[in-house]
Parts: C-alpha cells; sequence; structure tokens
C-alpha cells in the first residue's frame, strides 16, 4: 500500500520504546521478586516506591532546572517545560549530574521510605501488610494529586530532559532516536546491574535466610535468625531498586503525573513476576519481557505498520485486555509456578579448609543439634545423613517436629 | 482456545486497503475505556465520521488520496498516552486527534514536539499547557467557560455557590476559575469547593460535605450549587442529592460535561432526571447557534452509529476534519508542514462546534457558549438551550 511522504514505520524507536521500559520493569519485578519471591513479603505498596524516585526526578528537575534556565513563572507550565528543554539541550554537564544526583537521592528516598514501611511488615503478616502498604501508596498519591504546589497537582510535572538531549544537535541525522538510544542503553544497563547484585544476593546465604523466612518465619525465629531485621533489610534494598526504576521513569517519560502511580502498576509487576516464576530472577524478567512485547506487538498502530489488518467489528483495544486476562489465566491453571519455576539455590559448598566463622558455628551447632536433641527412629538412610550433614531443609524439619512435640 | 483462533484467523488479514491510492494515515488517541469509558467512544466516532465523510468525498471528486485511521486506547492515563503515542510515532504516522484530557496531553507534549508530530486535541481545556508547539486544542479553554458561568450565576441573582467538582484536571480547573472570578470584582460572590476523588465510587460523604456548605449559605434563592462531573459520578451524585432537604431547594447549575446524553437517557432512573428538571439544572455549551453544519453532523453521527453525539464528540469531528484539511492543504505528509498551515485552515474552517480560530498557541481563541436547561415535554426530557453567552461582549443573549 503506498503511503505518503515520510510515513515510514521508525522501528528503532519502537525499539528504544521497548527496551527502555523492559529495563524499567525489569528494575521492579527483581525488587519485588525479592521481596515477595524469596522473602514472602507481600509489598503491594511497590508503585509508591517506584513514585518516590519519579518525584525525586521531577520536583528536582522542575526545580534545579528551571532556576537554573532564569525561567520565571509557572513551575509546572509548559512554558517551563520548553525552558528546561533548551537549558538540558545547551549544558549537558549539569543535565547528566542531575540525572546522577537523581538516581543517587532517588535510592536513598526509596530505601529510607522502605525503612520506615518495614515497621508495620514488623508486625503485620500476608494480607494485612499488603493492605497496609497499598493504603500507603494510595494516600500518598492523593496527598501529590491535590497538593498543586509539590509536583503540579492533576496534570503533575511536564518537562522533565532526557539526560542525553544535547546529543541531537550533534547527530542530526538520529536528533529524535539518538537520545533514546543511548537513555535505554543506561536503563539496560542499570537493570543488568540490578539483576546481577539480586542474584549475587539470593545466591548468598541471605538468600536462604529470605527464603527461611518465607517458608517458615517461626522456624527461622527459633534457629536464632533475626527475621525482623531481614525483612527490614529486603524491603529497605527493594524499595531502593524500585525508587530508581522511578526515577529511570520520569526521565523517559520526560513527565511525572500523580495519577500514573496506581495500585495497577504493582499488579502488572506481580503479574509479570508471576508469569515468569516468583523466586526465580530470570524468571521475573522472562515475566516482563512477554508482557511488554505483549503490550507493545498489540497495539493496533505497530499491527497496521507491520502490515497486519484487524477487520473484526470489535475494537481491538478491547480485545488486547481481555487477551491479556486469558493469558495470565492460563499460564496459573496449566503452569502455577510461573515459565521458569523457582529451582535450588545454588551456591557450591565451602571446602573445609575455607569455611568461615559462620559455617563453623553453624556445623558446631548441627553437632550439638544431633549430639542432644536428634531423636533418631530410624538409622541415617539419606546421603547427608550419611556424610554427618544437615542441610537447611533436615535443620527445619527437625525443629518443626521438635516443636510440636513441646 | 479454538474460537479464540479462529476470531484471530477471520480478524487479521494482510494485505490492508488496497488499491493504487495514496494513503496518509490519522493517528486517533482517544481513551475509550477508564474515566473515558462511556463517552470515549461517541468522541471516538466523532472522529471516525470525519474520517469516512472525508474519504467518501474524497472518492466521489475522483482524488487517489485516502485516508486511513489507527486507534489506540489511551486509558486516560498519561503513561498509557505515552505508551500510545509512541506507538503511532514507530507506526510512522504524523497527524494524531487527541489525547482527550490536558493531563494526557502533557505527557505527550515532550514527544510530539521532539518527533514533529501534530496532535489535536479534542477537549484538553487547562490554559496552563499553551505553547507554541505541535499540539493544538480544538475546544475552549476553562477560562472561558468559568467567565460565562459567573456572568450566568449573577444574571440569575445567585451570589453563593457551592461548587461541586471531580478532583481531576478537568474540575478543579473550572472550580477554581468559577472561584476566582465570582468572587472577584464585578461579581462579587462567595465559593465554597468540593472536590471528589474520581476513583470513588460512594459519594455519599462528598454530598454530605456539599449540603453542609449549602446550609452554611442558608438554602435561598441567591444560593446555588454548581456540578462538575462526568456521567457515571455525575448520576450517583444526584442520585444522593435528591434525598436531601438543603440541596433539593436550591437551584442547580452544571458544567458543559453533565448535557451529556447519558444524564437523560432511557438508562437514568426517572427520580433524576424529574430532580434535574426540579431544580431547572441550567449549564453552558460552547457552540454556536444551530446551523446546517451541526445539523448534518447529527444526522450523520445518528445514522452512521445510531446513537446521538455526545458533546465532546462534535470536537472530535472538527479536530479529524482540521487535520485531514491541513495535510490536503500543506500537499504533503509531514508535521512540520501540517503545524504551519493549520491555523490557517481553522481560520476558514466552520464545522460541528463552530469555526476553529487559533490564538498564538495553537488552542482555541474564542468560544460563544450556549446555555442549556432541562426540560420535560411531557414524554421526553431534553437539554433545551435557551440563549447564548458572547466572549466578546461578556453578555447573554437569550432566545
Amino acid at each position: 500500500m503506498p503511503r505518503g511522504g515520510e510515513s515510514a514505520a521508525d522501528l528503532l524507536f519502537l525499539f528504544t520504546s521497548i527496551a527502555t521500559i523492559f529495563g524499567i520493569y525489569t528494575i521492579l519485578a527483581i525488587s519485588l521478586n525479592l521481596e515477595f519471591g524469596y522473602a514472602g513479603q507481600p509489598n503491594l505498596g511497590k508503585v509508591f516506591f517506584y513514585s518516590v524516585g519519579a518525584y525525586v526526578a521531577g520536583i528536582l528537575a522542575a526545580n534545579v532546572v528551571t532556576a537554573l534556565a532564569g525561567f520565571q513563572g509557572d513551575l509546572f507550565g509548559a512554558a517551563a517545560a520548553q525552558a528546561r528543554f533548551l537549558y538540558a539541550t545547551a549544558n549537558p554537564g549539569m543535565i547528566l549530574g542531575l540525572f546522577v544526583a537523581a538516581l543517587i537521592l532517588g535510592a536513598v528516598a526509596g530505601g529510607a521510605f522502605g525503612y520506615l514501611a518495614s515497621f508495620p511488615a514488623l508486625r503485620l503478616r500476608g494480607d494485612f501488610l499488603a493492605i497496609v502498604l497499598i493504603a500507603v501508596g494510595e494516600v500518598s498519591r492523593v496527598f501529590v494529586y491535590t497538593y498543586d504546589p509539590l509536583a503540579g497537582g492533576a496534570i503533575g510535572i511536564v518537562g522533565v530532559p532526557n539526560p542525553f538531549v544535547w546529543v541531537s544537535p550533534l547527530v542530526p541525522d538520529m536528533a529524535v532516536t539518538a537520545p533514546r538510544l543511548l537513555y535505554a542503553a543506561v536503563v539496560l544497563g542499570i537493570a543488568a546491574l540490578c539483576f546481577l547484585y539480586a542474584e549475587r544476593l539470593s545466591k548468598a546465604p541471605f538468600g536462604r535466610l529470605l527464603k527461611a523466612v518465607r517458608d517458615d518465619e517461626l522456624v527461622a525465629d527459633v534457629l536464632g535468625k533475626h527475621t525482623r531485621r531481614v525483612k527490614g533489610t529486603v524491603l529497605v534494598l527493594g524499595s531502593g531498586m524500585a525508587a530508581v526504576a522511578g526515577v529511570l521513569y520520569a526521565f523517559y517519560a520526560q513527565s511525572v503525573v500523580a495519577g500514573d502511580y496506581i495500585p495497577q502498576v504493582t499488579f502488572l509487576v506481580l503479574a509479570m513476576v508471576l508469569l515468569g516464576g516468583a523466586a526465580n530472577h530470570r524468571g521475573a524478567i522472562v515475566g516482563v519481557l512477554a508482557l511488554t512485547l505483549f503490550d507493545r506487538f498489540t497495539q493496533p498502530p505497530i499491527l497496521t505498520a507491520l502490515g497486519i489488518y484487524w477487520s473484526a467489528p470489535v475494537d481491538l483495544n478491547y480485545v488486547r485486555y481481555i487477551a491479556i486476562g486469558l493469558l495470565l489465566i492460563l499460564v496459573l491453571m496449566f503452569r502455577p509456578e510461573g515459565l521458569l519455576p523457582e529451582r535450588p539455590v545454588g551456591t557450591p559448598t565451602p571446602k573445609p579448609g575455607l569455611r568461615s566463622r559462620r559455617m563453623r558455628a553453624r556445623t558446631s551447632r548441627d553437632r550439638w543439634f544431633r549430639r542432644h536433641l536428634l531423636v533418631r527412629s530410624r538409622p541415617f538412610s539419606r546421603p547427608w545423613q550419611r556424610r554427618g550433614e544437615c542441610p537447611e531443609a533436615a535443620r527445619k524439619l527437625y525443629w518443626r517436629s521438635w516443636l510440636r512435640s513441646l | 482456545m479454538i474460537l479464540a483462533g479462529t476470531t484471530a484467523f477471520f480478524a487479521l488479514r494482510t494485505p490492508g486497503p488496497s488499491g493504487g491510492a495514496v494513503t496518509y494515515v490519522i493517528g486517533v488517541e482517544i481513551a475509550i475505556s477508564g474515566p473515558y469509558a462511556s463517552d470515549g467512544p461517541l468522541r471516538r466516532d466523532g472522529a471516525f465520521l470525519a474520517i469516512d465523510q472525508m474519504n467518501a468525498q474524497l472518492v466521489a471528486a475522483g482524488s487517489p488520496i485516502r485516508f486511513e485511521r489507527s486507534h489506540v486506547d489511551s486509558k486516560g492515563t498519561a503513561a498509557d498516552a505515552i505508551s500510545g503515542f509512541e506507538g503511532l510515532i514507530a507506526a510512522g504516522i504524523k497527524v494524531v486527534v487527541g489525547p482527550l484530557s490536558s493531563t494526557e496531553v502533557g505527557a505527550i507534549m515532550p514527544l510530539a514536539n521532539s518527533n514533529r508530530v501534530v496532535a489535536i486535541s479534542p477537549s484538553s481545556t487547562a490554559p496552563r499547557l499553551a505553547l507554541d508547539d505541535y499540539v493544538f486544542r480544538v475546544a475552549p479553554n476553562d477560562a472561558f467557560q468559568a467567565r460565562a458561568l459567573a456572568t450566568l450565576l449573577k444574571s440569575q441573582g445567585i451570589s453563593k455557590v457551592a461548587v461541586m467538582a471531580r478532583d481531576d484536571d478537568y474540575g478543579r480547573g473550572i472550580a477554581n476559575l468559577t472561584e476566582s472570578i465570582f468572587q472577584a470584582s464585578p461579581y462579587n460572590g462567595q465559593v465554597q469547593k468540593v472536590l471528589y476523588a474520581t476513583s470513588t465510587t460512594d459519594y455519599s460523604p462528598d454530598v454530605g460535605v456539599l449540603s453542609t456548605k449549602v446550609q452554611a449559605f442558608g438554602a435561598g434563592a441567591d444560593t446555588a450549587v454548581l456540578l462538575v462531573a462526568f456521567e457515571d459520578d455525575g448520576i450517583a451524585i444526584l442520585n444522593l442529592a435528591r434525598t436531601d432537604a438543603s440541596l433539593g431547594a436550591v437551584r442547580w447549575f452544571g458544567s458543559e460535561s453533565v448535557k451529556r446524553p447519558k444524564f437523560l437517557d432511557a438508562t437514568t432512573p426517572a427520580e433524576i432526571k424529574d430532580f434535574l428538571v426540579a431544580r431547572n439544572m441550567t449549564g453552558f455549551f460552547p457552540s454556536p447557534a444551530r446551523n446546517p453544519v451541526v445539523t448534518k453532523f447529527e444526522q450523520d453521527y445518528q445514522a452512521a452509529f445510531s446513537r446521538a453525539p455526545s458533546p465532546y464528540a462534535y470536537y472530535s469531528y472538527d479536530a479529524a476534519m482540521v487535520a485531514m484539511l491541513s495535510i490536503l492543504r500543506a500537499g504533503k505528509y509531514d508535521g512540520a508542514a501540517v503545524k504551519a498551515i493549520l491555523p490557517s485552515v481553522g481560520q476558514t474552517y466552520i464545522g460541528a462546534s463552530g469555526q476553529k480560530v487559533f490564538d498564538q498557541y495553537g488552542d482555541y481563541a474564542a468560544a460563544d457558549y450556549r446555555i442549556w436547561h432541562t426540560t420535560f415535554g411531557g414524554t421526553a426530557y431534553a437539554f433545551t438551550e435557551v440563549g447564548t453567552w458572547f466572549y466578546a461582549s461578556g453578555l447573554i443573549a437569550w432566545d
């Protein structure tokens, strides 16, 4: 079909959009996976910590860049946004510095709010904690939405410049795409760092401890683990990560609008984690990729650009919503553990000579358990028993039976 | 699964529109879910009707040019508006009708400007977004309506107004502007505001606060309620208000959104419609006095979709028409060229919502408002037009 003028599809633009959103949601999914998948803390207020990062970025940009640009007038109006854009184009050092500052401040603010949120987390469990965190997110959103001077109220902060906008004049042929490409690369890089950090954390003793808290908090407590501190730590880490995602989204969307930070965002991230597989970071990433690609490639304009035309009498936009719900239901029915299920922790056992003090302590404690408390009803039959080892699962089983006997 | 597969097989087909014709794609980014689930489809259809009519005219004229539409649902949120707009840009679309709300328009503004894609919003009205850029707005901003409301209230002997408004960019915009204009000279009135959350479904606390404020004013002839609401929330509020003694004793006024058909259609309980008639619900809508263009649009819309257009469907029709005429006038499918020619096209275009004269920011420069009130003619309820507020003079002329 011949089309007029320059109407060819811009696949590179589409790629930058998909890559950036994928990176941002990967960070969110990993952070929720740490809290929910590994530690069993249903942080349904995830969107709140995401919004904290976005507000930090937006407020910083609106106040600092506007002041540096020498603009007088409505901080949240379109004219101020234009002034910020022009200033960022002419001052690469400042906008990059502001971006880095926003990332650091956002992570710190997110972590601090995560620490505050850990207080109810220490006292509440399961559904009650989830409800409290949803409420925290909603209250903060309504506050920002209704209090105009903070972040522009209902319309929000328009004009948070892309940190690489200054590249445009340098490459006129790719004036639009080059800043987006660079930004997508930075987002993917940060997402990769978050993934590596979360993977290491999950495979470390701390990761096993998270699973112990998730599977049986009482047993972990009895074993002398500081479960409250563990829950607090994971909320701080997860919230800091979510805030970093928020900062990245604000600079990507170039706007911060309170109405975007609604509970549905948390549920979307949760759906990504469940689809991919909870307590498996690779699974979470697969979930993010699947839903991001589905969302983008079922948009009617994209289908049209790819030469696929929808001719049914029902609006394709409605069909998309039905399809995504159906997909989730089918996955939960036929593969409830997700596309990539949870796997045992793959930490290699340290050699005897390299055992840490903590490991030695644990081994001696296990020995003490066996000597003083373990009532053997049958001879050791499992390989680990014959080797005289006592893995986590066995210890847990032992303590559970011991507690029941009390 | 088999059913879904079969449906998909027949629904998806390649290639698309055939033909030898040069095709220009008009992006339509109009929300049809979320807060716009009721009115969004009616607005979308306004744009679709314009595209279909233009194609029919081009066929009749033997032109090789055709317009194609590509609609994406922005869901009424900034994030989805950005996502949808990115999809339209990625598809190579240079002219977009939409989005609807000021929140969405503010969010897509940087994308439209950096990618040189013209966006024509049928209903964004926030003055804050005025800028000489690639975003055009064909509906008059809130300040016009607030001025008109203040004049109308004073002409009806009202000096105290309790505003019940949606707590979003639309409701808050009208409520704040009405407050600042009506409290200033020469009106010197008193205004109290109740802003209710758009996400709630229980409005009884808000209606209770409204009732308290009306009682504090004194529920007399010089007190009124101004309702700034959409369909579902508005009807729920009216249903609660009709049983309240204070709210049932004062005059009611409504924003342009209260003129939507659902307020008076068959699905709305008769008690609510009777309440509207009894309280003489009166409001504005920015439109020219009835003329043949309006009548033709309404007839064509009814014929095509078997329902009457909602107020902002007139604007989405005109936004699409102005977009297509600008492409034709520019002679090429290029955002910069369309942006340059669009104001002069608007100046010579008189559509379903009047002449589209733009100011230096690409926003609708001025609007006269028709005044309507709710009536019951013995068999049916209706919005009956009774006068016009002229922006040039700031005066009301009754029919």
